[in-house]
């Protein structure tokens, strides 16, 4: 599968699967081992906050939006940014999708989990499989790139 | 042979925690784990029934064990493409070679991923009535109906060359400890035998009785009421030997006018109160429509001396309470007496206050009975004009219930046949993972889907304790309704959103280890439940969640460890309560991925690699 293809948007991949690779880019983007996990989720908090207290009802027309204005500087390369985006619409995505008809305290709740969730992964370097594997397909040799990549 | 613990440490090294939880069957709540168990033991069995018979070239029983595993695992874990069946194919030979099988063993063995001769009924390695026996044993698994056994059984008479039937064995009585009682002195008649008379004898528990395949043409079991009298343990007593004592003491008192005048008044000599002397139990009992002494009928019935003259007779409503089991020493007879628990008429029975005699301070409340009538009537009724006793068979009941410290009970209720050795094998398994969480706090017990990449710190713990099990809890197994019991949590004064954390932990470990599903209750379920953990405090979505479910079924291993990890799903945040957290279990079971995410990163990660390195994920 093409890098980016890992991290599109894909109906049948949960808000796990978006949380885990997240953790994965964030943890190239930061660095491990920071005293706060402040660091590793502000841009995500943000997109999230965005979407649970101000776009719920539209979002639809504003996912695509909220993502690119949250992708975090430190990320400097082109694909790897990209990926961030999609990741970030597609745990956006998800999110809205799965917490749709549970009360909005409980949506609230859940969000900081998975806040909470993407920090201790990337912080402490426990990034699960899916993880790993976008890390090594967008951080690849060029030359995967040019051949579609792996 | 490998069945019990070495059967057991095979199949959780082929399918560890928490992927052991991966359902098998849309049509009823069966883990992965339990299934290929359950066919691997019943292959097992029914070949080294069929070598009585007929000599032929089949597998050992180990390879037979591991044939039976592995035969539908990749289908199963719906896995798709040769490229996923690779890599379970690669697993499971590391996991073979790590459980003592050979290299070659371990290769010749794996490529049952891509082969079921269960279904395929043939391979070179066997001739064909070994596949035969290995389809007998995977379609048992595929109802609920022992009726549906002798359709099998006569489509494989002609691969088989033997003809082989169904006995089926039931006992319906509304008792569920005696039937439990019962179900052990059955399986040691049938084991006996085995042995003596060299027939095929292949003993299998369904939820409407225990079907019996054999070659014989007839085939019943007779039980002495004598049996009763032992208690669980062949040799033992169902009554204490101390308070045996006691009923003895009370009954010749109340026999003897002196006695009966000395403990009768209102100040009672020290040793009346010592043996626990009640006037009314001498009384207040019938016998046979005559006033009967409450201690003696307990005696006649349950003592183990046995040296109680009279009748062993039981309420008429229950004669045809036996399918293919004769008791023997037992008279039925209709009575004008009504049993205010089971609601049979009975010509024998004691007063109701007679219960306290076992139970002392301890309280039997109305949920620990499984009864007929409502809770608060029963008081009132016994009250009412002397129409109500409580008839020899809850007696026994009680006598039982009495001798159990925990008042609740943990089951796990089975749909898919299982042979009742497999059934026994699975109950010490349990008794032995409750056994190993028992004490931990909730947050310690995470460990328990460890292996050694990952899972097994404990493993080595729970298996070793199974063959002690019997020195652990007392687990009771009634063959006649697939339900496995054991006693659980005692009634103390934790508070009850902390007994909700400790259930929701235990049931996490249960399910993850594959056993489920789960019923916690007072008293043994009457009937089969679908949900991973049905309880008595009410239901909400992710503990009334049903691994059969098509769409969410798939979410079990994350549902069963994001219940473990419920006690530190709080652990970062010290400002959140209980009930916040407990809250958890109202999201939907899509979210329990995350839920493990967040509770414990680590676990999540464990458990992603596993299904990685099966083939589960791409």
């Amino acid at each position: 599968m093409n890098g980016l293809e890992l991290c599109r948007y894909q109906p049948d991949r949960g808000v796990d699967y978006y949380a885990g690779c997240l953790a994965g880019l964030l943890k190239v983007a930061v660095g491990p081992h920071r005293e706060s996990t402040h660091a590793y989720v502000k841009e995500v908090r943000k997109a999230m906050e965005t979407l649970v207290f101000s776009i719920w009802d539209n979002s639809d027309e504003f996912i695509r939006v909220v993502a690119e204005a949250n992708i975090p500087s430190t990320l400097q390369s082109g694909r790897a940014r990209e990926c961030f985006k999609e990741l970030l619409i597609g745990l956006l995505k998800k999110f809205r999708e799965t917490t749709d008809n549970i009360p909005i305290g409980s949506r609230i709740r859940l969000m900081n989990m998975v806040i909470s969730a993407i920090a201790e992964m990337a912080r402490r370097g426990t990034v699960p499989p899916e993880g790993q594997n976008v890390l090594s397909n967008i951080f690849s040799s060029k030359k995967s790139d040019v051949e579609g990549g792996e | 042979m490998i069945a019990g613990a070495e059967g057991v440490r095979v199949a959780y090294n082929l399918l560890p925690p928490p992927a052991a939880s991966t359902p098998a069957k849309y049509w009823t709540s069966v883990s992965l784990w339990l299934h290929s168990y359950t066919v691997a033991r019943t292959f097992q069995e029914l070949l080294e029934e069929f070598s009585k018979l007929k000599e032929m070239d089949v597998p050992e029983k180990e390879e037979a064990f591991a044939i039976g595993f592995i035969h539908d695992m990749g289908q199963k874990l719906k896995l798709g493409g040769r490229p996923s069946l690779e890599r379970l194919q690669g697993w499971l030979m590391e996991r073979l070679e790590a459980s003592d099988f050979t290299s070659g063993e371990a290769k010749a063995l794996s490529k049952y991923v891509f082969t079921n001769p269960a279904e395929t009924l043939r391979d070179p390695l066997y001739p064909r009535p070994v596949w035969r026996l290995l389809w007998i044993a995977d379609r048992l698994q595929g109802t609920d109906n022992p009726l549906d056994i002798p359709q099998m059984l006569s489509e494989s008479e002609g691969d088989l060359g033997i003809g082989l039937n169904l006995a089926l064995l039931n006992i319906t009585i509304p008792q569920p400890f005696l039937r439990s009682l019962l179900s052990v002195k059955v399986f040691e008649r049938i084991q006996e035998a085995r042995i003596e008379d060299g027939t095929f004898l292949v003993p299998i528990s369904t939820p409407f009785g225990l079907a019996t395949v054999t070659d014989a043409p007839k085939f019943e079991v007779e039980l002495d009421w004598d049996g009763v009298r032992e208690g669980l343990e062949k040799g033992g007593r169902l009554i204490p030997e101390a308070v045996e004592e006691d009923l003895r003491w009370n009954m010749e008192c109340c026999e003897d006018p002196k006695c009966r005048e000395r403990c009768g008044g209102k100040s009672k000599p020290p040793e009346c109160k010592q043996h626990n002397y009640k006037k009314r139990d001498c009384e207040q009992g019938v016998y046979l429509r005559e006033v009967g002494n409450s201690y003696r009928i307990a005696l006649l019935y349950y003592g183990r001396e046995n040296e109680i003259s009279g009748d062993i007779v039981l309420p008429e409503g229950i004669r045809n309470s036996f399918q293919g089991i004769k008791m023997q020493g037992v008279e039925f007879e209709d009575g004008d007496k009504i049993c205010p628990i089971c609601g049979l008429n009975t010509p024998v029975g004691v007063v109701g206050d007679f219960l306290i005699f076992f139970f002392g301070r301890r309280r039997l409340t109305p949920e620990q009975w499984s009864r007929r009538l409502h809770p608060d009537s029963v008081n009132r009724l016994m009250q009412e004009g002397r129409r109500y006793v409580v008839d020899p068979l809850c007696l026994g009941e009680a006598i039982i219930r009495s001798q159990i410290e925990q008042r609740y009970l943990i089951s796990l209720t089975l749909r898919a046949l299982m042979p009742l050795q497999v059934m026994i094998e699975v109950g010490r398994l349990m008794g032995s993972l409750l056994y190993s969480i028992g004490g931990r706090r909730a947050i310690n017990v995470m460990e328990f889907v460890y292996n050694e990449d990952g899972f097994s710190r404990r493993f080595d713990e729970v298996i070793g304790g199974i063959e002690k099990v019997t020195e652990i809890p007392r687990f009771f197994y009634d063959a006649f309704s697939a339900t496995l019991s054991i006693p659980y949590r005692r009634d103390n004064k934790q508070g009850h959103q902390n007994e909700w954390l400790q259930d929701m932990v235990t049931s996490g470990v249960l399910a993850a280890w594959g056993l489920y599903p789960v019923v916690i209750s007072e008293t043994i379920p009457s009937s089969p439940s679908s949900l991973l953990l049905t309880y008595y405090k009410g239901r909400r979505p992710l503990y009334s969640f049903e691994p059969s479910d098509r769409r969410l079924g798939g979410y079990t291993p994350y549902v069963a460890t994001a219940m473990m990890s419920i006690a530190v799903l709080n652990r970062r945040s010290m400002r959140e309560n209980l009930p916040a957290v407990l809250e958890v279990l109202d999201y939907p079971p899509e979210l329990s991925p995350l839920l493990l995410q967040y509770g414990s990163p680590e676990m999540y990660s464990l458990v992603e690699s596993l299904r990685y390195k099966m083939g589960v994920v791409a």
